[in-house]
């Protein structure tokens, strides 16, 4: 029987979770469309998962904080996204590299500031990840593919993620120039 | 004319900037990682310009930029920090270190160029 303590960090978690996978959901739809690339939102299982797929993973960690995004796509995305022809595996590296950018980016203004860790790319089929919590991928379709992001982020006991409490970051495409 | 030394362990940014460059008519020596570009800008004297990631492995874009930065020969070499990083504490960090400018990815081609050309030529 769980404690009441325990109900609510279960609580706090599944609201952290939530809130991060906003977080990322945003990242990625953004992420590829600045590449040319259109994704819809699809249920999980509704997603095409036998083609070839090409997976990034990137670790958070902070103080009293920790996660990891795996953004896995197939062959599609990855090379419409691609702005030259070069190899898919190290593009899908940058691409995961950007996603986690942009969520560390978007996670400051609650105050949480993350470490990332440089990507790890996997090229296999059925790839998935096994996470802590049972949970499915977001998932996104597009002509001839589709694209799944698992992310996972915890804090510790007492950690809060809120809005406004932390401070604002520069934004993708922001040129700073110090003269 | 001078080089534009590119610093990122993608190769597909490399490739990407490279390209931009070519077209604003610079050219373009590569590094990998911080520790390749330390020891590029050290060893080739005809570097004009650095563009350096930040997360790398190894040694990473701010840690290269500090070190370097300590040599006094390359006090007045031009740095911009290209990165998916927006974090205020590290473009404060980089900019004290002697960077001149950050860009956020993805990057604007003809930004990119502008901003070399301006650094590379005052």
């Amino acid at each position: 029987m769980k404690t009441n303590q325990a109900r609510s960090q279960v609580d706090h978690g599944g609201q952290v979770q939530q809130l991060v996978e906003g977080i990322a959901d945003e990242a990625c739809i953004g992420l590829f469309e600045a590449y040319g690339v259109a994704l819809e939102r699809v249920p999980p299982l509704s997603a095409p998962d036998h083609d070839v797929l090409y997976s990034g993973v990137i670790g958070f960690s902070g103080p009293r904080m920790r996660g990891m995004c795996v953004l896995a796509a197939t062959e599609t995305p990855i090379r419409r996204s691609n702005p030259i022809e070069g190899p898919l595996n190290d593009w899908v590296a940058e691409l995961s590299n950007q996603l986690a950018g942009r969520m560390k980016n978007k996670l400051l203004s609650y105050g949480a500031d993350v470490y990332l860790t440089t990507p790890v790319v996997l090229r296999g089929e059925h790839l998935a990840p096994i996470p802590n919590r049972q949970q499915l991928p977001l998932a996104y379709a597009l002509p001839g593919g589709g694209v799944f992001l698992w992310i996972e982020f915890d804090l510790d006991d007492g950690m809060s993620l809120s809005p406004g409490s932390g401070t604002a970051a520069a934004s993708e495409g922001d040129a700073l120039l110090f003269f | 004319m001078k080089k534009v030394l590119v610093v990122d362990d993608s190769a597909t940014v490399r490739q990407q900037v490279g390209l931009a460059l070519k077209q604003g008519g610079f050219e373009m020596i590569e590094a990998t990682d911080g520790l390749d570009g330390a020891a590029k800008i050290g060893s080739l004297p005809d570097i004009g310009m650095v563009i350096l990631d930040v997360n790398m492995p190894g040694m990473n874009g701010i840690e290269m930029l500090e070190k370097v930065k300590q040599i006094e020969a390359n006090a007045s070499l031009p740095v911009i920090m290209l990165t998916t990083e927006g974090q205020h504490s590290l473009i404060e960090r980089a900019k004290k270190a002697g960077a001149k400018g950050w860009i956020v990815k993805p990057f604007k081609p003809e930004l990119l160029v502008a901003a070399v050309r301006k650094l590379i030529l005052a």
